[in-house]
């Protein structure tokens, strides 16, 4: 392909500018450790991956109607403080499960204070949901002052070694987002999404319920952390008021570097989790390339913003060119 | 509805007078003896003046708009504090250099956060999260200590102080004014909730909901119907 051709490629769709990085990051991780592929190390792999990739789901969603949500990894921390308190290592299988259908309520709720705020009184969504982002951080904090408490080990043994047709069970959980996804698109709402994110006024003058919009993508949102929250404490087996704090940033790369523009109105939940995957297995490589410890954290964060300043750098090149 | 007559930083002075006055009255406040009323309100400006300070730079940010926000700002606090305690080793001769270091260290994060929102067109929330996390690993490198984090608790008052002072955090409208004023609510809410003995969790709560509420009072973005 000629290097027009790629460019007006990368430039119309994001995908594909994903999907290289993934397959370069996997073929380096392959050659660093070459049983990644395997099933029970790409299990323990995914198993570690779903989280993020949970929360970088819904961020996608609210980034597409042109929000942006930095309560997540907040949410997270309280789904983690309340399930880790209330159900505890020796914990009634019964009560398990129920307080995990309460968690998804609650991780709603929360998005709905996020919604109310962002649409119905129009603030600012950085700044309500970094506000929103200290409340639900104290409420976890709260009931969870120091880390402990936990889940039944049935439980996180099920997360952790089901591995349905030998394949992992993050892998039917990513299935199952994306047929989830490709029927909303098919819908008015999922119309309605886009609209809102790319021209809210012109959607407003053409019927769209902008405000309810607005609202829903906070409490999928909420939801999807809540989902994230579970999985999370299901990976650790136990709780951490401060969990959830790393995933916020974390999803939102993975969100820009699945191809989905932060100004939305453009973008896909496909790009969102191989970002996230992506993410994911950075510090996986950089830990088997045998670099001193403060190295490794710091080639992380700063891969993260190399990643986030990559398109930047790209167009400048371009701009430089003509 | 009418609008609301007094001007912001006003208001946040007056805000501050009235929650002045409220923590004479806790149990273990200054109640009606004048002198310790004094002593502590120069210890509260005192206070505040490191929240000015990191907030003044806050102000500049959020008034040129763009949705510009600096989240780096404690982590380039802790950075800084590190810096010029690692130049300075304790001895009154390398106080000059160990300033200049710190004031060096802080404007390099600063001119690489505008560098990438600027020329890379990276948002600022990302841009400055991201550099915030590099400026931490920067001080883990230094002192091979994890947890310090000095400057984090100055992070979300100094936007909080902003908003407080009446600065649009849309941009094009606010003043220092106003985030001096806001300042001094912030550390007097800080200190009242030390007083009475809150713990953490509380602390960050109402951090929030003051952030929540004055948003809500000054922060609203025009209507879709006009």
């Amino acid at each position: 392909m000629s290097a027009f051709g790629w460019q007006r490629l990368m430039r119309q769709n994001r995908i594909p500018f994903a999907l290289v990085l993934l397959a370069l990051v996997v073929a380096v991780n392959l050659v660093l450790q070459p049983n990644l592929l395997e099933p029970v190390t790409l299990n323990s792999s995914m198993r570690l991956f779903l989280p993020l990739i949970l929360v970088a789901v819904g961020q996608t969603v609210v980034i597409l109607a042109g929000g942006i949500d930095i309560s997540v990894g907040a949410i997270v921390s309280f789904v983690n403080a309340i399930l880790a308190t209330q159900i505890g290592t020796k914990g009634d299988p019964g009560v398990a499960v129920l307080m995990m259908v309460l968690v998804l309520f609650v991780g709603m709720a929360a998005g709905a204070v996020n919604g109310f705020f962002v649409a119905v009184l129009r603030l600012q969504p950085i700044i309500t949901t970094y506000a929103t982002s200290f409340l639900f951080g104290g409420l976890a904090l709260l009931i969870l002052p120091s880390p402990g408490g936990g889940m039944p080990s049935a439980f996180t043994g099920f997360y952790r070694d089901t591995r349905p047709l030998g394949l992992p069970l993050a892998f039917f959980v990513i299935a199952l987002i994306m047929l989830a996804w490709y029927g909303v698109r098919q819908t008015r709402y999922g119309r309605y999404l886009f609209a809102v994110g790319g021209n809210p006024d012109a959607a407003y003058q053409t019927g769209v319920p902008v405000s309810r919009v607005q609202f829903s993508t906070y409490v999928v949102s909420g939801f999807m952390s809540a989902c994230g929250g579970i999985a999370i404490t299901l990976l650790t087996g136990s709780g951490n008021a401060g969990i959830g704090d790393a995933l916020t940033l974390t999803a939102i790369t993975a969100v820009v570097i699945g191809g989905t523009a932060l100004s939305g109105g453009t973008g896909t939940v496909g790009g969102a989790i191989i970002g996230a995957i992506i993410l994911s297995l950075i510090p996986n490589i950089i830990s088997f390339a045998k670099v001193e410890t403060w190295w490794q954290t710091f080639l992380n964060a700063a891969i993260i913003v190399l990643a986030l300043a990559l398109p930047g750098i790209l167009s400048l090149i371009r701009r430089r060119r003509t | 509805m009418r609008r609301v007559a007094i001007p912001p930083p006003l208001a946040a002075v007056l805000l501050a007078i009235v929650l002045f006055l409220l923590s004479g009255l806790l149990p273990n406040g200054f109640g009606s003896n004048p002198d310790i009323a004094v002593a502590q309100a120069t210890n509260i400006i005192r206070l505040a003046v490191f929240l000015g300070v990191v907030a003044a730079g806050q102000t500049l940010i959020i008034i040129s708009g763009g949705e510009g926000i600096d989240l780096s700002a404690g982590a380039v606090v802790t950075l800084a504090a590190i810096v010029a305690y690692s130049v300075a080793a304790g001895q009154n001769a390398n106080v000059l250099p160990a300033l200049l270091a710190a004031l060096v260290v802080g404007a390099l994060v600063g001119l690489l956060n505008g560098l990438g929102v600027m020329y890379l067109t990276v948002a600022p929330l990302v841009m400055t999260l991201g550099m915030a996390g590099l400026a931490g690993f920067l001080v883990v490198g230094n002192t091979g200590v994890v947890h310090i984090r000095i400057g984090d608790p100055f992070l979300f008052p100094s936007i909080a102080a902003v908003a407080v002072g009446g600065t649009l955090l849309a941009g094009g409208k606010g003043s220092y004014w106003g985030t001096m004023a806001g300042a001094l609510v912030l550390t007097l809410i800080t200190s009242l909730l030390t007083t009475m003995q809150m713990p953490e969790s509380v602390r960050r709560m109402v951090l929030g909901a003051t952030l929540l509420i004055m948003i809500s009072i000054y922060g609203r973005q025009r209507g879709l119907r006009q």
